[in-house]
C-alpha cells in the first residue's frame, strides 16, 4: 500500500482553510447570474438578531431603518437596530463550474507528461481557492455594507409598495423538475 | 495528439465561460436618459410593485418614453402579460440593469489552463523533454539541501543493474545523524538494491576524490588551469569553481559523435604524483537518445529489453555500443615524443547530478603541465577542472542505513530492504523516502560518498509510439555511428529548447 503523498496531504490542509461560503436558501431559489438578468424576485437574506434569533428568507424590500423578509410562510418586518449581522445572497455563485474545470484541468494534465507532478497539485491549488473566493463573490454582508445598499437585490427596490399587502405576497415557487 | 488538444480547447473554454458576477445599477425615472443602452435587459419597477422585464428595449433620446418586448409581472411575479410595451418612464418607480462580466475567479482558472496548455504543447513538440531519470539523492549542503547524486543512470533494465559511486560534494552534514533525501521523480519504477553512504577521512586543507577504478585519493594542492582553450576561445570561467557555471558546447550538426578538444595548461603543479579533478554531468543527449531508441522499439520495447536478460554479454555487448561510440570525457597527456596519450577517462550517464572523479596523471617535471581533455561536442558540461597531488588510497568506512521514512512515517520494510538487500526497495512516482546514516563522531572530518546499486524501468509513453520504427532500432543497436548521424539533424532542432525546458521546468529542484 502507498501511503499519502505529502503534496496530497497539502491540498487536503488548504481545502481545509479556505472553505467555501454557504447559505440556508432552499435548492433552486438562486439562479445563476445570466437568469438573474430576467427574474424579478429578491436575494436570499440571512438576519442574526439581538438576542441570538434568525430569520432568513427572501429580501423582500428594505431600507435605513427596516428589513422585510419573507420567509417559507410570512413577510416578517426585522428593524435594523436589532440585526446584529445580515449577508445577502444575491445569486447562485456558480461554484460548481469551477470545481468542473478545476477537475477537467487536472485531467488534462495527463497531457503534460511527467510536468503533471507540478501542474496537477497547481490545479488543485489554484482552482480551490478560485472556488473559494467565487462563493464568496455574491454575498453582501452588513456591516461592513449599509442596509440601504443591499436594495438593488430585493425584490422590490423601490421600497415595499403602498398597495400591497405583506399578507398577499407568496414565495417564490421551487423551480420545476 | 488530437484528444490532447481536444481537452486544452475543452478546458480553455470552460475557463472563458466558467463563473460569472452580476453588475446591477438602479437609475431613477428622472434619470431615464442615463441607462446602460448595452444591457439587454430591463426591468422597470412599478409603484404599485408590478415589473416589466423587457428585452430589445430603448429609452427615447430624452428618456420620457420606454419601449420594449418582454412580461409584465406583478407583486407576486406571476405573468401579467407579455408583448410590446411602451409606457411613460415617470410612471416608473425605479428602473433596473444587470451585466453580466466574467468572475474574477475564471482569470486564475485561465492562467492555470494557460499554463496546462503551454505545457502540453512544449510536450507534444518535444515529448522526450517531458522526462525525468533514474533515483535522484538530496543532501544537506551549506544552504539548505540540494540535488547531489542520481544513481546508476544507464541501467535501464535489469540486466545492467550495476553498482555507482557518487562524491557528495557539496554535502555538509550537520552532525553525525545524516540524511539523504531519495526521490522518484520520473514516469519509471526503480528498483534498488542498496543504498550506503561512504565516509572517507579527508587530508588537512584537502578533498578527497574517487578514481575511475574506484580508489579514494586524498588530494591537497589544488590548482586551476592557468589556461582552458576550447573552440569558442577561453573557457577558465566557466571551468575554476565548483560555482554551478558550467562549459558546454553545441552538438555537431552532422554527427552526434563528433568529438572537440580543450587545451588546459597549469602553471603551478603541486610535488608529487599528481591527478586532474574533474566535475561534470551531461547534456540531455545521451537521455535524448535513450528515449529515441525505445520510441523506436515503440510497442516491442519489452520484448527488446527481455531479451536483454536472455541473450546474456552479447546482448549487452550490443546494447552498451551507443554509450561506447558516443564516449567519456577522455584526459590526455603528452608523451616524450610529444605525442598526447589516454591517461584515464571518466563521465557518468545523466544530466542531473554532476559526477566528480580524479584522474591520476603521470608525473613530470615540465612546466607548465599540459592536458588535453577530448569529448563528444554536445554531450558533456564541465562544471570544475583542477589538478592535485594525490595521497595514497585510503580505506573507506560503508554506512548502511539506520532508518528509512517514508511519507512521514518510519519504514521499516524500505530499511529492511536498503540493509539486508534480500529484497530491493521499489519506488513508483512521486515516491520520497528520508534515509538516515549514523556518521562517525568526528564527521566534519570525512569526505561522503553514496553507493547505490540496482535499475530501473522506464514507463513507455503513448506518445512515443507513433515513432515505432524497427529499422532505425537496429541501426541504434548494430550502426550507431550512422544512427548518430542520422539522428543529429533531429536533435540539433530541439537541442536549444531542451535544456531552456527542462531546466526551467524545475523539473530538479536545484
Amino acid at each position: 500500500m502507498r501511503a499519502t503523498r505529502p503534496w496530497a496531504v497539502g491540498v487536503g490542509l488548504g481545502l481545509a482553510l479556505v472553505a467555501c461560503a454557504g447559505n440556508t436558501a432552499p435548492a433552486g431559489f438562486l439562479v445563476t447570474p445570466r437568469l438573474a438578468q430576467t427574474e424579478a424576485y429578491g436575494g436570499w437574506v440571512e438576519l442574526l438578531v439581538t438576542g441570538g434569533a434568525r430569520v432568513d428568507g427572501e429580501l423582500i424590500a428594505v431600507t435605513a431603518d427596516s428589513v422585510w423578509v419573507l420567509g417559507r410562510t410570512a413577510v416578517t418586518v426585522v428593524p435594523v437596530a436589532s440585526v446584529r449581522q445580515g449577508k445577502l445572497t444575491t445569486t447562485n455563485a456558480e461554484v460548481g463550474n469551477i470545481v468542473g474545470a478545476t477537475g477537467l484541468g487536472v485531467l488534462s494534465t495527463i497531457s503534460n507528461g511527467i510536468l503533471l507532478i507540478f501542474t496537477a497539485p497547481l490545479w488543485i491549488i489554484v482552482g480551490t481557492a478560485a472556488g473559494s473566493s467565487q462563493s464568496y463573490a455574491p454575498e453582501r454582508r452588513v456591516p461592513p455594507l449599509h442596509w440601504a445598499e443591499l436594495n438593488g437585490f430585493a425584490r422590490f427596490p423601490q421600497g415595499l409598495p403602498d398597495g400591497v399587502s405583506l399578507a398577499s405576497l407568496r414565495p417564490k415557487p421551487p423551480p420545476r423538475r | 495528439m488530437a484528444a490532447r488538444v481536444v481537452t486544452m480547447v475543452v478546458v480553455v473554454a470552460l475557463a472563458l465561460g466558467c463563473a460569472h458576477r452580476l453588475d446591477r445599477t438602479l437609475v431613477s425615472p428622472r434619470d431615464a436618459k442615463t441607462l446602460d443602452a448595452k444591457a439587454p435587459y430591463l426591468k422597470a419597477h412599478l409603484r404599485s410593485g408590478y415589473v416589466y422585464v423587457l428585452a430589445d428595449w430603448h429609452a427615447d433620446s430624452g428618456g420620457g418614453v420606454i419601449r420594449g418586448r418582454g412580461r409584465l409581472l406583478d407583486a407576486n411575479r406571476a405573468l401579467v402579460d407579455s408583448g410590446e410595451f411602451r409606457f411613460p418612464a415617470d410612471s416608473v418607480a425605479l428602473f433596473e440593469t444587470n451585466v453580466v462580466r466574467p468572475s474574477g475567479a475564471n482569470a486564475a482558472i485561465s492562467v492555470m489552463a494557460g499554463v496546462t496548455a503551454t505545457v502540453a504543447a512544449i510536450c507534444a513538440l518535444s515529448p522526450k523533454t517531458c522526462f525525468g531519470s533514474c533515483p535522484t539523492f538530496y543532501a544537506p549542503d551549506s544552504g539548505g539541501a540540494s540535488l547531489q547524486a542520481e544513481a546508476f543512470s544507464a541501467s535501464i533494465a535489469p540486466a545492467l543493474e550495476a553498482t555507482d559511486l557518487d562524491m557528495l560534494y557539496r554535502a555538509r552534514p550537520r552532525g553525525a545523524a545524516f540524511e539523504l533525501h531519495l526521490t522518484n521523480e520520473a514516469l519509471e519504477t526503480h528498483v534498488i538494491r542498496f543504498a550506503d553512504v561512504i565516509a572517507v577521512p579527508r587530508p588537512a586543507g584537502g578533498r578527497v576524490f574517487v578514481t575511475p577504478d574506484g580508489e579514494f585519493r586524498p588530494a591537497t594542492g589544488l590548482e586551476s588551469p592557468s589556461r582552458c582553450d576550447a573552440a569558442e576561445g577561453d573557457c577558465r570561467a566557466a571551468v575554476q569553481g565548483f560555482d554551478r557555471v558550467e562549459r558546454y558546447s553545441a552538438a555537431d550538426s552532422v554527427d552526434l559523435a563528433a568529438r572537440e578538444t580543450i587545451d588546459l595548461e597549469f602553471a603551478e603543479v603541486p610535488e608529487g604524483e599528481v591527478g586532474l579533478v574533474v566535475a561534470s554531468r551531461q547534456t540531455l543527449m545521451t537521455t535524448y537518445l535513450i528515449y529515441q531508441s525505445l520510441a523506436y522499439l515503440g510497442t516491442q520495447a519489452t520484448t527488446w529489453l527481455a531479451r536483454l536478460e536472455t541473450g546474456g554479454p552479447v546482448a549487452r555487448g550490443f546494447a552498451g555500443e551507443l554509450g561506447r561510440v558516443l564516449g567519456r570525457i577522455e584526459v590526455l597527456v603528452p608523451d616524450s615524443m610529444g605525442e598526447w596519450r589516454v591517461a584515464g577517462s571518466v563521465g557518468e550517464i545523466g544530466p542531473i547530478a554532476v559526477d566528480t572523479k580524479v584522474v591520476p596523471l603521470p608525473a613530470t617535471a615540465a612546466k607548465p603541465y599540459r592536458v588535453r581533455l577530448r569529448l563528444t561536442r554536445g554531450l558533456w558540461r564541465l562544471e570544475y577542472v583542477a589538478i592535485a597531488a594525490l595521497g595514497d588510497a585510503v580505506e573507506p568506512v560503508r554506512l548502511r542505513p539506520e532508518s528509512v521514512r517514508h511519507a512521514g512515517r518510519a519504514d521499516a520494510a524500505a530499511l529492511r530492504a536498503l540493509r539486508e538487500r534480500e529484497q530491493p526497495l521499489v519506488t513508483l512516482p512521486g515516491d520520497e523516502y528520508e534515509i538516515g546514516y549514523q556518521l562517525p563522531a568526528d564527521y566534519g572530518r570525512y569526505e561522503l560518498f553514496l553507493e547505490a546499486r540496482g535499475y530501473y524501468l522506464e514507463w513507455l509513453r503513448r506518445e512515443w509510439l507513433p515513432e515505432e520504427n524497427a529499422a532505425a532500432a537496429v541501426q541504434l543497436v548494430l550502426q550507431p555511428r550512422d544512427a548518430l548521424r542520422a539522428l543529429a539533424p533531429a536533435y540539433k532542432r530541439q537541442e536549444a529548447g531542451m535544456e531552456h525546458i527542462f531546466w526551467n521546468s524545475r523539473y530538479a529542484r536545484h
